[in-house]
């Protein structure tokens, strides 16, 4: 007995090769953290899920203004969740499509947009693999949605961007800066949860393992959710970036940075902050 | 078609074996959940047909290709003869174009050698994707030795020259 703790505790304690494992789909799948996904999403004082309401109402406020979003433009949102973002596109008169894996996200978003006759597209579907002939002249993916993606699922992304971009088409996105990680510790956690917590209606104990990866720039947050009758491990990446390594990999799609940011509300870059954002555009040949 | 161009499929490399076992023992893990393996069937699958040892073993029997992404390995394919088998992908990395990658370099190597059909054991949860790459199923035998005794295999069949579906 004894024996078998130890090996479990070893277990959860390992630390994984680089996206060794991938788990990102439980949380937009999986029914009851899909749901409190959802909550965080719309919880218009939190920053857990999406920007919360000032943030976001500034954000648009500034895309709009500096893509002159409006009638006559389209914008693709990556990772629309319940559609904060997409439906002040719409609004502003802007030929909107959101993607998302989270058929519950996709379904409110559906809701709202009917609820205020709104005609946005909502496609349910990993964005990964999102097919689509149209141009969009602005192609957004917001609150550092490439950091958890392996390096070829961010090369897969950047690419089709890039084929989805209308001429003079930009691309505006997050990232994690390596302020963030030099920050970062290594650490483990145990919390217990009643009932009703983040990961599970049933109680549980979450485990929370957190690893740097020095070369890589890395984060890995590893929970394993121990409740009576299933174990799960979920395992969060976060690659975290400098102005030259996302500039290289936006050139290696084909795309070059032509503007850093703090944020996405258009803030001045700000090199001791712990995240920044980009513009980017088809690069010239 | 991958979706992108910037993968390579290449044979494997001895410094590729550890990350090779790694992605087909969690193809036997998917396998196992899909096809209701028991617990014992999946440990002796991956003590005899996934762990690095063996999979140096086999190598000596198969030609393994790896298709790789700068120097990271996501995908996994071994031929011998006309037979393809072990087609397995890096979870991270499914539905993005990696497994038909190398079931189309497979089938040129195949093809190459001179031989006028594929063939392959296929398993129900995997039957769509090679129908797609332009298999036909042949006929469903059982095992009748090794980890999976007693259980159907699917045989899939595909003339060469006979291109996939777009």
């Amino acid at each position: 007995m004894e024996t078998d703790m130890y090996e479990q505790l070893q277990g959860i304690t390992k630390r994984p090769e680089p996206f060794e494992f991938y788990t990102a789909d439980l949380l937009w799948t999986d029914s009851h953290v899909s749901k409190k996904m959802l909550e965080f999403h719309l919880d218009g004082s939190l920053d857990l899920a999406s920007r919360n309401t000032g943030y976001i109402e500034s954000s648009v406020d500034w895309m709009t203004r500096h893509f002159d979003i409006g009638e006559g433009k389209s914008v693709c949102d990556f990772g629309c969740g319940p559609g904060l973002f997409t439906s002040r596109f719409a609004e502003a008169g802007a030929d909107v499509t959101g993607i998302d894996f989270s058929e519950r996200s996709i379904e409110y978003a559906r809701r709202t947009a009917d609820d205020q006759g709104l005609d946005i597209e909502y496609v349910h579907r990993n964005y990964l693999q999102f097919e689509t002939d149209r141009k969009y002249d602005l192609i957004t993916l917001i609150f550092c949605d490439l950091c958890p993606l392996s390096p070829f699922q961010r090369h897969v992304l950047l690419e089709k961007m890039r084929g989805m971009l209308a001429e003079g088409g930009a691309v505006l996105l997050d990232v994690i800066s390596l302020k963030h990680f030099e920050s970062a510790e290594e650490k483990m956690t145990c919390d217990y949860s009643p009932g009703d917590g983040f990961w599970s209606l049933d109680p549980y104990y979450a485990f929370v393992n957190s690893f740097k990866y020095d070369d890589e720039k890395l984060l890995l947050d590893k929970h394993t959710i121990i409740e009576r009758s299933r174990t799960r491990t979920i395992y969060n990446w976060l690659q975290c970036f400098s102005q030259e390594s996302l500039r290289a990999e936006f050139e290696d799609c084909g795309l070059e940075i032509t503007e850093y940011y703090a944020d996405v509300t258009g803030n001045p870059f700000d090199p001791d902050s712990t995240q920044f954002a980009v513009v980017g555009r088809k690069a010239s040949s | 078609m991958a979706d992108s161009d910037r993968i390579n499929i290449v044979d494997m490399m001895d410094d590729h074996v550890p990350v090779v076992s790694r992605i087909v023992c969690d193809g036997y893990r998917w396998l196992a959940e899909n096809e209701g393996y028991t617990d014992e069937q999946l440990a002796r699958l991956i003590e005899t047909r996934g762990c690095e040892e063996s999979i140096r073993r086999q190598s000596l029997q198969y030609r393994f290709l790896v298709a790789v992404f700068g120097s990271d390995v996501l995908g996994v394919a071994a031929i011998e003869g006309n037979e393809l088998t072990k087609l397995y992908v890096d979870i991270a990395s499914h539905g993005l174009g990696i497994g038909s990658a190398l079931f189309r370099a497979a089938e040129r190597i195949i093809a190459d050698a001179g031989y006028s059909e594929l063939s392959l054991g296929s398993f129900a949860s995997s039957v769509t994707f090679y129908e797609n790459m332009g298999m036909i199923i042949s006929e469903h035998q059982s095992c009748n030795t090794g980890p999976l005794a007693g259980r159907q295999v699917i045989v899939m069949r595909k003339q060469l020259g006979v291109q996939a579906r777009p």
